[in-house]
């Protein structure tokens, strides 16, 4: 279109071109006069406009500048780093002072995620996923849920920064960045002292306990060549030496002994990478504890506990050392002054039952530590327990060979919240309360005493136990598919086999639980399990007291009193399940036991024998049907032929091998080397095994197996 | 006669034009690429409309918060016809309507109020 301007022009031109001379009339003149007067009007007044509109302009954008310059001091001056950046995570060039005292200069045009983690590319990665999710999501909701998934704090620089994200508009984000170096240190020095703290309370309030354990991990490091058995397979020691080292390091952390913890960690995590070499020896063993410092593990604790608690404390320990030895002795006299004298028996029995429960040795309160610890380690889980006590076992009386055992349950309370007590939000989820329940309860008879242990948890997965053992090559599908429940669920005690994935502080390497079922069998007892999934488990342990019928009488040092059952019980407890369990060898008839002389006895050809002193003075001896010790033979040596000029050897050495294992685990007690000293094994001719005494009786059991009798002796040879 | 009515983009504003009522109006913000080209079809309407018109009422109203240079000069085009139209006896208001807090706009309106002769151009506070 044309404008009124243009057909104006375009008609004077057509006008000179039309007229040959140039002469125009009043009338056209003068309306070429009023319409420049009107474009020169216009002219005037679109420039005075455009004009105040510029001043408009100036003036705005000086308000603006002022404002901005304003904001930028605010947030340069804020302690508060402010950075954008778009769709292509490409920081903008306009950022607050912090971010440059926070990330370094020249942030304009670098990729977000390069600046946050300049070294860690999972991290980088993760976090560009992340904001690609963000930017993609066209939902607003979703997107501000999504923002608050985006890492909340990153390390740079050596500085813990603290990052909030806001989304700008559609195409532009922002991160507010703040120091919080200072806070994460002060955070971290307050949990350190918090964690002290309560290592304190718990060593002022269980002094006991605390020394016991000082002194056996004094004794246990003390001692670390003479704890690698050269006997006994490189596997068979780390196997042992891995459990003690796991229930040391559960110990410090029941006391929260957290450099102990720590470094035990550490070293049990080098052992279960050493449980895989193929050609481990002994002094592949032997250099790794060498190299382990755990004198200055343990020094590095104590002093802290010095400086806090005064050299003082450690004194009066070196004390109390001494007045439990005094109430030993007062034991000791009461005891024989209860057979002298008939008529007090109540008195005598009331004045034991106190030392006892000052010693803290009834079962009640040998046990009372772990409801405390229990909730203790809900609580670093988030997961809620009701308050619990130990019911019953205020009458059982506990002799110090118990004590490994009553140790080894802190591994099935600690499974029990770990494995069992479901998430505080899957509880929520399917119904059950949030407060989770753990039960102790012991029942006793005159022939034995039961903890039952129960939780409200999720109960035992049988499925993944198999698919465990099945990818643990331990059982054949076809095996797994034979065994009932209730064999399937002592699958839990096999170590190194735990349904847990996560291998946490606490539990989950699958060795815990085997450690409560080899202490339990050293008394000779056993655990059976019931699980309902989803509903929680419950763990009885049986332990048998006619054995330990004078338990009063063995933990006072009576050693008239120790009757050759007490060794007796555990070794044939454990020879079976040694060739059931682990040798896969079924039994046909329960193990037959007599007393008799020793020219009565037919010893069998194949025969060992061990001597235990200490608490007690007496030998074992372990013989074999041919049958048997061959097929034993021939499981140690992974089915391989042996060849004839080598059989015999071969036999002694499976023979020493066998009972070394037996007595080993049925007697041996890491924590007190002194209640009983088990030599090196002999080989003996059947002819050769006299008795000091010919009227003397020694125990004589059979056990019958489908591949010939073993043959267990003890007497005083 | 149809009405004439163009949605407001960004940077032209929105143009209702009701030949029923005789309303009309332009609102929001004036700086198209082209202007001539964007105002084209809203002078052939209005030339159109005005020759339809008798002595009936009309309302011009105009509420502008942007315009660039060259859409003032479209202003005083149109100012001119409607004035023109206002000389022959065509009865046509026009609302320039500011905002309070807006002083230039009420200067702007005053600016092109200023040569108006027959035409009734009120100044009208939003």
């Amino acid at each position: 279109m044309l404008s009124k301007e243009e057909i104006l022009i375009q008609e004077y031109e057509d006008i000179l071109d039309s007229k040959d001379d140039i002469t125009f009339t009043s009338k056209e003149l003068s309306k070429l006069l009023k319409a420049y007067k009107r474009s020169y009007k216009q002219l005037n007044k679109i420039i005075k406009i455009s004009d105040k509109q510029q001043d408009e302009l100036k003036e705005i954008s000086e308000n603006l500048n002022a404002k901005t310059h304003k904001v930028r001091s605010l947030l340069d001056n804020a302690e508060q780093g402010f950075l954008s950046f778009g769709n292509d995570f490409i920081i903008d060039n306009e950022y607050s002072l912090e971010c440059v005292r926070l990330l370094g200069p020249d942030l304009e045009g670098q990729d977000i995620s390069d600046v946050l983690y300049t070294n860690n590319k999972t991290k980088k990665q993760f976090l560009k996923d992340a904001l690609l999710n963000v930017v993609n999501e066209k939902n607003e909701l979703i997107k501000d849920a999504m923002l608050s998934l985006l890492p909340k704090e990153v390390i740079v620089n050596r500085r813990a920064i603290k990052l909030d994200y806001k989304i700008l508009n559609n195409q532009t984000y922002m991160i507010v960045l703040t120091n919080i170096t200072k806070e994460k240190i002060l955070e971290k020095k307050i949990a350190k002292e918090q964690e002290i703290l309560k290592m304190i309370v718990i060593i002022v309030s269980e002094p006991a306990q605390f020394y016991e354990l000082k002194d056996d991990f004094e004794k246990f490091y003390s001692n670390k060549k003479v704890f690698i058995n050269y006997n006994l397979s490189a596997k068979v020691n780390l196997s042992e030496l891995y459990r003690d080292i796991h229930t040391f390091k559960g110990s410090f952390a029941q006391l929260r002994m957290q450099n102990c913890v720590q470094e035990l960690h550490k070293l049990e995590t080098s052992l279960s990478e050493m449980s895989t070499q193929e050609d481990l020896t002994n002094q592949d063993l032997l250099d790794i504890l060498s190299i382990s410092d755990m004198q200055e593990w343990l020094n590095k604790d104590l002093y802290v506990i010095k400086e806090i608690l005064g050299i003082e404390f450690f004194d009066k320990q070196h004390k109390l050392e001494v007045d439990d030895k005094f109430i030993f002795n007062i034991e000791d006299k009461i005891t024989y002054l209860l057979q002298a004298d008939n008529q007090h028996i109540n008195t005598y029995e009331d004045i034991l039952n106190e030392i006892n429960r000052a010693r803290g040795t009834t079962l009640n309160h040998a046990l009372s530590i772990y409801p405390k610890l229990c909730q203790e380690i809900a609580s670093t889980q988030e997961k809620k327990l009701t308050e619990f006590k130990i019911i019953g076992g205020e009458d059982i009386l506990t002799p110090i060979h118990f004590k490994p055992f009553l140790k080894s349950l802190i591994h099935l309370f600690r499974n029990a919240i770990d494995h069992g007590v479901e998430e505080l939000e899957n509880r929520l989820m399917i119904g059950k309360s949030e407060y989770a329940s753990i039960k102790c309860e012991i029942e006793s008879n005159k022939d034995n005493f039961k903890i039952v242990i129960s939780d409200d948890g999720t109960g035992i997965d049988i499925e993944r136990l198999k698919k465990k053992a099945l990818s643990a090559k331990l059982y054949t599908e076809f095996e797994l598919s034979n065994m009932t429940n209730k064999e399937l669920l002592q699958l839990i005690f096999i170590d190194s086999l735990s349904t847990n994935d996560n291998i946490t502080k606490l539990s989950g390497r699958g060795i815990g639980m085997g450690a409560v079922k080899s202490e339990i069998e050293k008394l000779s007892g056993e655990i059976e399990i019931h699980s309902v999934l989803g509903k929680g488990s419950t763990f009885i342990l049986t332990v048998p007291t006619s054995i330990y019928g004078n338990l009063i009488n063995i933990a006072s040092n009576n050693r008239d009193n120790i009757t050759i059952e007490y060794i007796l019980s555990p070794v044939v407890n454990r020879a079976t399940t040694y060739l059931q369990s682990d040798m896969k060898i079924n039994i046909k008839n329960k193990a037959e036991f007599s007393y008799a002389l020793i020219h009565d006895i037919h010893i069998k050809d194949y025969c060992s024998y061990i001597h235990i002193s200490g608490l007690v003075d007496v030998s074992v001896c372990i013989s074999y049907d041919k049958f048997l010790l061959d097929k034993l033979l021939h499981e140690f040596n992974h089915g391989h032929p042996i060849k004839d000029s080598e059989l015999i050897e071969f036999r002694e050495s499976i023979s020493k091998e066998v009972i070394n294992i037996i007595i080993g685990n049925a007697l041996f007690n890491p924590y007190d080397k002194t209640v009983l000293e088990i030599t090196t094994p002999y080989i003996i001719k059947h002819d050769e095994l006299i008795t000091h005494d010919v009227h003397q009786n020694i125990a004589h059991v059979l056990i019958d197996t489908e591949y010939g009798e073993m043959q267990i002796l003890v007497g005083k040879f | 006669m149809e009405n004439l009515h163009i949605p407001a983009t960004k940077s032209s504003p929105e143009i209702n034009f009701d030949a029923q009522t005789n309303i009309l109006a332009i609102t929001g913000e004036s700086y198209p690429e082209n202007t001539t080209q964007f105002y084209e079809s809203v002078f052939k309407w209005l030339d159109n409309y005005i020759e339809t018109l008798q002595d009936q009422e009309v309302i011009f109203n105009i509420e502008l918060i942007y315009f660039n240079s060259s859409s003032s000069k479209v202003l005083m085009d149109l100012f001119d016809i409607l004035e023109e139209a206002s000389e022959e006896d065509k009865n046509i208001i026009v609302n320039w309507i500011y905002d309070e807090e807006n002083d230039a706009s009420l200067e702007y309106g005053e600016e092109f109020a200023e040569d108006m002769e027959s035409l009734s151009f009120n100044l009208v506070e939003k």
